[in-house]
């Protein structure tokens, strides 16, 4: 060897792409990732997905979208070939899911690829073969419009990364997720999913509501959010859930930004706070889609494209946290009890088909992940229908969930009108007869053993823990009380000093006007911070930690939260003055407390999660005593 | 162990020695009063390992012995038998078991084996693992003389401002300053700052010596029956304890704090240009109005002097409450604003009064709205100063 030679090389393109294929394909999942994103990029509006073996042995998608012409297809594959942007100002603004011209080229170096498709205007179709090392073969082919890939063998060249798959239960786990992840989402297209033979779900274009109870199941039904949001910059729409069936898992939480399913812990965690005292210790579920303009996000931040950056962080976790709330307030999340309520622990989940076909469903093991198929020799179709709600069903219960409490005024619906007959009254009559009046307007109380408030609503009865509910009002007065913003700043005598990394120091200055707001009154000299004020009400000895501990809230989530203390300490001070289990109430108490609770932000839980009203309907009353 | 004692004087006994007992602990002998009778005497320790009290009283003695008594329980039952009359102690020492009698009552309470006590080496001067201090060459070169109003009054002035926060040991105890015949006493919390001073008239103080006393045993000598001759203990050359020696009949023996007091002296403003003199009992009664109607969480009271007029004013919004209250002060300077904790400038006006204080008035000076506040009273001596740091309103 001389020594003159060269020592860099430039690499060949086959290992370009097999190292590219590190990063895009790590694993099938990746693989149906990103050809679904190309099937949804062409337009196709119904998307078929069959793997085997956890689709190490296969993939296959069927679209029905614009297919390629022969030119397209050969150079499909080729690195860096895409036809989702062209110039650098495309960059900016990426609508489609795909750009970065990886994927093929990255999945032809890690398996045997075959393409057939074809375009609208051809009348024929091309079919394209490609093996790690060698020529693809392009050659004519009969095919309907649309595109149909075929991934086999995943990873048979690569033989550390077929190793370090998982079992194939995981594997199957992953891909379904992502399918359903992009199902939930495209609802107004067809997705159709095949484990070899075994279907496990065929949905239709429909709308949303209903896409997330045929992928979710059942449950999702009682407990539906819708969010509808929009300002001046994004939109925020979707669905989210809470009942006391959410889980501690995270699972069910998706977000999307213009479709692109996201992973984006601030995100979550506006979302999730929302939540807080609603559900204890249990996460809700949400599947949120942020419409946003291209050009405020970054999405080529990772080649899997599921982080993105935002322009205005703090903007959209506010504008998020918003759109939940109000929701939530909107719609009013009581709990309701439903006497025909499904048994809850049943690990069986059926994942149920379109309303076209009955028998086509699924049942999966939720602990297991496994997939049970249909056996023809079990039971009898009656007791089918215990676990699988037909459709018709669905839409009856899905129309019952819109809870009529919308209000206190709607709630008490009647009450509505006969105020105004109560404002003429009030202006002939006299002072005394007033009262009467008005109480005659209203709905019943009855205290049931000192311990819950019993009344009559428009569609049925209500039961309120009395203590819970005074709860709630006493936290929410005193967290208002709490988080008021103070910048009064005790000055100290003997200055404090305490140093901070230097990401921290940088934060500090940045958010020094903030900071000082709050009360924290400091000069900074290089890395140490002298404090010669501080908040009238952090605790002495705790100056640093309480800010270290802002910095940190501030860092993950991008919000200044002034701290869960204060929450914890209205929580217990409305614990400790609400009035108790076993207080006699007068019936002016009660009106006056439930009067109060209805202005409450959130009046349907006490602030330790557990809720203060129950709502019974008087039709789950009729069923019961058989009248319907 | 059998003894005979008056009841007025066991219970005073008690009330001398129950401060020290730990309100909880992990080591439930803590909670007992070790009782001894030798001698025609009763001796009674109480410790938390950190102070330790022993006070000894004469009674009639039967039989001598030692056992641990619960104390709170004790004390609870002494009380509740009034102030007349004599009480029979009568101890078990195999069974531990005490029993009281009085000419109509008979209580039992369960005690402890003496053996169980831990040891307090800092006590008994003929263990030989601590040494007294020796700071003069007078004729007791140990002890400092303390006559008991003024110990008294150093305790009465300055345990409110200390700070209760641990992370910050050395503002837990009181300073004690000795430099030649005075003695300065000085607490803070870093929020406000007293200095009390003393003068004492026998030549016995160490020249120069300074150290922090915890606030719980200075706390013990706000009530004093008896002058006190205080005097530090030593291991290998250093400090480690004081040890307060009250009339013959009682000894409080203290770890004292092993910390650097914050450099006080350079915070205490020389000269603030600015001197309101007030009435301090109107103003004190003023603040206290004044915080009733002001904001829980920010104690903020706002101090407003202007054309020989103080105004005191505290408001909360969030409840719509608020106060104004007007009095006459001297004060020929423009107009001046500024806020304070009101509970820091309430404490500081009700320490405020001392002996020799003229027309029952106190001056505060100021330099700026954020610079720290002075408030001494009104008279020749500098003795007594106190400092408040401000709210930045």
């Amino acid at each position: 060897m001389q020594l003159s030679e060269n020592k860099i090389k430039i690499l060949p393109d086959f290992i370009a792409n097999q190292i590219a294929a590190g990063e895009v394909v790590q694993r099938p999942e990746s693989v149906v990732k990103e050809l679904i994103e190309n099937s949804l990029d062409a337009s196709a509006n119904s998307i078929a997905l069959v793997i085997r073996d956890a689709g190490k042995q296969l993939i296959h998608i069927v679209d029905n979208g614009e297919g390629m012409n022969r030119s397209d297809l050969e150079l499909s594959i080729k690195r860096h070939a895409t036809s989702k942007i062209r110039t650098s100002e495309d960059l900016e603004k990426i609508m489609t899911f795909g750009f970065r011209g990886e994927a093929l080229a990255s999945i032809t170096s890690v398996a045997i690829l075959e393409i057939r498709t074809r375009t609208a205007s051809d009348d024929h179709g091309w079919q394209l073969v490609s093996e790690p090392l060698k020529e693809a073969t392009l050659q004519p082919f009969n095919t309907v419009r649309g595109t149909q890939i075929f991934v086999r063998n995943l990873f048979y060249n690569v033989p550390a990364r077929r190793k370090f798959l998982k079992s194939n239960l995981t594997e199957f786990r992953h891909i379904a997720d992502t399918f359903l992840k992009i199902a939930l989402i495209h609802f107004d297209k067809r997705f159709t999913f095949y484990d070899g033979d075994n279907m496990i779900f065929d949905v239709k274009p429909e709308t949303q509501n209903v896409r997330i109870i045929n992928l979710l199941g059942d449950k999702s039904r009682e407990n539906l959010i819708p969010v509808d949001y929009q300002n001046e910059i994004l939109k925020i729409s979707g669905y989210t859930g809470f009942n006391e069936n959410s889980k501690v898992s995270r699972a069910n939480q998706y977000i999307y930004l213009n479709k692109r399913p996201i992973v984006n812990k601030a995100l979550s965690h506006a979302i999730i706070s929302s939540y807080e005292h609603l559900i204890e210790k249990a996460q809700p579920f949400f599947i949120i889609n942020i419409e946003i303009d291209p050009e405020q996000v970054d999405v080529n931040v990772h080649p899997q494209k599921n982080e993105v950056k935002f322009e205005d962080d703090r903007f959209l976790y506010s504008s998020l946290h918003k759109a939940i709330n109000e929701s939530l307030i909107r719609t009013g999340a009581i709990p309701q009890v439903k006497f025909d309520q499904q048994t809850a622990m049943n690990p069986f989940q059926t994942i149920g088909s379109n309303s076209s076909d009955k028998e086509n469903f699924m049942i999966v093991n939720k602990t297991t992940g496994e997939i049970i198929s249909q056996n023809p020799y079990s039971p009898s179709s009656n007791n089918k229908y215990n676990s699988y709600q037909p459709d018709f069903a669905r839409k009856e219960s899905g129309q019952n969930h819109n809870f009529d409490l919308r209000s206190m005024d709607a709630l008490f619906g009647r009450s509505d009108e006969p105020k105004s007959d109560k404002v003429t009254i009030e202006t002939n009559d006299s002072y005394t007869s007033n009262s009467s009046i008005d109480l005659s307007f209203h709905p019943e109380y009855w205290q049931l053993h000192n311990k819950y408030i019993i009344l009559q609503t428009q569609t049925g009865m209500m039961i309120i823990d009395q203590h819970a509910a005074h709860e709630r009002v006493l936290y929410e007065k005193a967290l208002i009380m709490m988080n008021k913003e103070m910048k009064q700043s005790q000055s100290l005598l003997f200055p404090l000093r305490v140093r901070f990394s230097a990401t921290q120091m940088s934060l500090i200055n940045e958010l020094k006007q903030d900071l000082d707001n709050l009360g924290f009154n400091f000069n900074i000299y290089d890395d140490t911070l002298e404090f010669i004020g501080i908040p009238l009400d952090v605790k002495a000895g705790k100056e640093d930690h309480s800010l270290t501990e802002m910095l940190e809230v501030f860092e993950s989530y991008e919000k200044f939260r002034p701290s869960t203390r204060r929450d914890n300490l209205a929580a217990t001070f409305a614990c400790k003055n609400a009035i108790k289990t076993g207080d006699k109430l007068t019936f002016d108490e009660m009106k006056g407390l439930i009067t109060l609770l209805f202005k409450c932000e959130m009046p349907y839980a006490c602030p330790h999660g557990r809720p203060t009203i129950l709502e019974f309907k008087l039709e789950d009353f009729d069923k019961q005593f058989k009248r319907t | 162990m059998i003894f005979t004692v008056s009841i007025s004087e066991f219970s005073k006994l008690l009330q001398k020695t129950l401060p020290v007992i730990p309100p909880k602990s992990t080591l439930p002998v803590l909670e007992h009063l070790h009782f001894s009778v030798k001698n025609g005497k009763l001796q009674v320790i109480a410790t938390d390992q950190e102070v330790t009290i022993m006070s000894v009283i004469f009674v009639a003695t039967e039989s001598e012995g030692e056992i641990l008594v619960p104390g709170r329980r004790l004390n609870e039952i002494i009380r509740a038998l009034g102030n007349e009359g004599e009480i029979k102690f009568e101890a078990n020492l195999d069974n531990y078991e005490i029993i009281l009698k009085t000419p109509s009552g008979r209580y039992v309470i369960k005690g402890i084996d003496p053996q169980e006590y831990l040891d307090i080496p800092e006590l008994f001067e003929e263990d030989n693992k601590y040494e007294f201090t020796t700071f003069s060459d007078n004729s007791n070169p140990n002890k400092a003389f303390f006559a008991k109003a003024d110990l008294m009054r150093i305790a009465n002035k300055t345990t409110f401002a200390v700070s209760t926060d641990e992370y910050r040991p050395a503002m837990t105890g009181v300073l004690f300053q000795f430099r030649g015949n005075r003695i300065h006493s000085v607490a803070t919390d870093s929020y406000r700052l007293v200095k009390y001073t003393i003068n004492s008239a026998q030549l016995n103080f160490p020249e120069q010596l300074d150290v922090i006393i915890p606030a719980r045993t200075v706390d013990l000598l706000k009530k004093l029956d008896n002058d006190v001759f205080m005097a530090f203990l030593e291991r290998r050359g250093k400090i480690t304890h004081v040890r307060f020696e009250i009339g013959g009949e009682t000894l409080i023996v203290s770890r004292i704090i092993n910390e650097k007091f914050p450099p006080y002296e350079s915070v205490l403003p020389k000269d603030n240009p600015i001197r309101a003199t007030v009435d301090y009992g109107a103003v004190l009664s003023a603040i206290k109005r004044a915080a009733i109607m002001a904001n829980e969480k920010s104690k903020q009271v706002q101090f407003i002097f202007d054309d020989n007029q103080l105004t005191i004013t505290g408001e909360d919004e969030d409840s719509g409450t608020s106060a104004k209250e007007q009095l006459a002060c001297e004060f020929p300077y423009p107009r001046f604003e500024i806020g304070f904790n009101y509970k820091y400038i309430e404490d500081a006006f009700s320490h405020i009064e001392i002996q020799g204080i003229r027309d029952n008035q106190a001056i505060l000076t100021f330099s700026e709205p954020t610079k720290p506040a002075l408030l001494i009273p009104n008279g020749d001596s500098d003795d007594l100063v106190m400092l408040i740091m401000p709210v930045r309103i």
